[in-house]
């Protein structure tokens, strides 16, 4: 079985908690992709942003609770996006996900820039559109072409 | 000692109140406006007016010079991130993160924060434990119920009355750790007698707990 | 030769995932939108394996195991439950199909287990070697209602891999089909002192010692455990 599979990092099973606008937009290009997605959201309304053409999983519950994460199957996910509206609930479920169910890949995002500093040190990699929309606009004004960004 | 709570509620009231009257300084995060223009009034407390889950705001609350962290709010995530905070980034010694949902015990434990209160998990051990209501007390849980604490009000028609504590036949995993005989606690010998009205303070392994009231009022119920 | 497999379930997600999810695959996949449709397909063709959603508006999944079988058919079904919905699983069981995955499922999870009952097919008592193989006929016996040789194999598996939790759970289910439950919990508890993980012997001995006692929900241990 393993034998078939490619030697690039597994990211086969995801779980996206979050269907907002992000979380909704990522799940669909990953299913495109023909990969595996699981979206958990406490709101079966947020669903609907999911497009027609999603081939995954939804799961309607709140995702704070491990009983939510297990019937994901957390503990066979090769990767974890945490997308909800809260920055906090966010790292937690991402904490809960690397260092408890030790997931290869876990993201979360952030809305805080000051934050980011405290989840670096705890390992947990993370993505600040604040920080990024930034940049990109500072790149724009000052009329430099767009840099590599850190 | 220097302390912050983070957090609103009855909780925080009250906690406040016992701590300042204890002389601690106390320091309040809240991040309703409002309300802290309140708790100003109320409490002989520093008061600080943001959402204690940015840096900051414990920045500005002086966490670097706290002892302790007390994380009260309504969201479990909240208080995880706060007690990380305080932990890793002001070196604050010791964190306190109260908790909804008992199964974040462990986890938070596993992530690292020191002290997690989860009041459904007593309240709902408490009850687990009691076992009869008249004469038994159960006392608090210790260790997520690993011992039982029971304390027991000796009746007449007990068996064990004006029994020597050494001729008692206890079961292996319990000791009496005090009786409190009219109002005064007493440290029990091998020849202590029990005497009526006595309340036996008694440890012992949850597994043998039946055992134990069995011995000592000659039922279980 | 390569093996047909129709895919069941009211879903379009669950259909795309599993057509994408074998394609590189050596199996033939079609799909049906609900019951009626499903049964007319295996009027027309003979498959080798069917994944059978249990929860379908209209004509329900047990309903479409139930006019299978009474056809006479005896193909392999693969039952596909949302969480925490196997209830069914005796009645199902009952009906002749014997492995339940349930949703959401990874590639992985469902690779698996479709190989295993494929492969299963192929058992036969003078062609059993390894301890999976044992306990794949073993359940082949306690679907056709072999009693006496299922509980010989797995008896045999114990001795094969005597810390392995699954033929106990299996014995338990065994004593439970003779109505010996105080047997059946011995088993269960069995399975439980040797891995105290294992959930499937948890779950089936909560269910034995409930005040009315009832044999739905019957945990066969089927899924890839995440062990």
């Amino acid at each position: 079985m393993k034998a078939m599979e490619n030697n690039q990092a597994r990211d086969e099973y995801i779980i996206i908690v979050g269907c907002g606008r992000l979380g909704s937009h990522l799940a669909r290009l990953l299913s495109k992709a023909r990969k595996s997605v699981v979206v958990i959201d406490k709101n079966e309304y947020a669903f609907h942003r999911l497009s027609e053409d999603y081939s995954g999983f939804t799961i309607e519950a709140d995702a704070i609770e491990i009983d939510t994460l297990l019937r994901a199957k957390i503990h066979k996910a090769d990767v974890v996006v945490a997308t909800t509206n809260d920055d906090n609930t966010n790292v937690m479920i991402a904490q809960v996900a690397k260092t408890i169910y030790h997931v290869p890949k876990v993201v979360a995002r952030l809305f805080e820039p000051s934050r980011q500093l405290v989840y670096e040190e705890l390992g947990i990699e993370t993505l600040c559109p604040t920080i990024l929309s930034a940049e990109a606009l500072k790149n724009y004004i000052m009329g430099k072409e767009t840099e590599e960004l850190e | 000692m220097n302390i912050i709570i983070v957090g609103g509620g009855k909780q925080l009231h009250f906690l406040t109140k016992s701590f300042v009257s204890k002389g601690y300084n106390v320091t309040i995060i809240n991040h309703d406006a409002e309300y802290c223009k309140k708790l100003a009034r109320m409490h002989q407390a520093n008061i600080v007016h943001g959402d204690g889950t940015k840096p900051y705001i414990l920045e500005d609350a002086g966490a670097s010079y706290s002892e302790m962290v007390i994380a009260l709010t309504k969201e479990d995530p909240h208080n995880l991130v706060i007690c990380q905070i305080a932990e890793k980034m002001f070196k604050v010694k010791k964190t306190f993160a109260m908790v909804n949902d008992p199964m974040n015990i462990e986890i938070f434990k596993k992530l690292g924060v020191g002290n997690v209160i989860c009041t459904a998990d007593i309240i709902s051990s408490f009850i687990e434990q009691k076992i009869s209501i008249d004469d038994i007390t159960n006392l608090f849980p210790i260790e997520e119920g690993k011992v039982a604490a029971m304390e027991i009000e000796i009746n007449s028609d007990f068996p064990i009355i004006d029994t020597k504590l050494k001729d008692i036949e206890f079961p292996r995993d319990a000791t009496i750790g005090c009786i409190i005989r009219g109002g005064q606690a007493v440290i029990p010998r091998g020849d202590t007698i029990v005497e009526e009205d006595d309340k036996l303070i008694i440890l012992c392994l949850p597994k043998v707990q039946s055992e134990v009231l069995k011995t000592i009022r000659g039922r279980t119920d | 030769m390569s093996k047909k497999i129709l895919v069941v379930d009211d879903e379009k997600n669950i259909r795309m995932t599993l057509t994408h999810c074998f394609k590189d695959q050596a199996y033939e996949i079609e799909v049906a939108v609900n019951g009626e449709e499903a049964l007319k397909k295996i009027i027309d063709a003979d498959y080798d394996l069917i994944l059978l959603d249990i929860k379908m508006p209209g004509m329900t999944g047990m309903q479409v195991l139930e006019k299978l079988r009474e056809r006479g058919s005896k193909v392999d079904v693969i039952m596909m439950t949302a969480y925490g919905t196997i209830e069914r699983a005796v009645e199902a069981m009952k009906l002749g199909a014997i492995d339940f995955i349930s949703k959401p499922f990874t590639p992985e999870e469902i690779r698996n287990i479709v190989k295993d009952v494929l492969d299963r097919q192929t058992l036969y008592e003078e062609n059993l070697e390894t301890f999976k193989d044992v306990i794949g006929f073993a359940k082949k016996c306690l679907i056709d209602g072999a009693y006496g040789k299922a509980e010989e194999y797995l008896i045999k598996a114990v001795a094969m891999d005597v810390d392995a939790p699954e033929p106990h759970n299996l014995l338990g289910i065994l004593s439970e089909y003779r109505k010996e439950i105080q047997k059946a919990q011995m088993h269960y508890r069995a399975a439980l002192a040797l891995d105290p993980s294992y959930t499937p012997a948890t779950r089936n001995l909560e269910r034995t010692v409930q005040w009315k006692y009832t044999q739905k929900g019957m945990e066969l241990g089927d899924e890839s455990n995440g062990k």
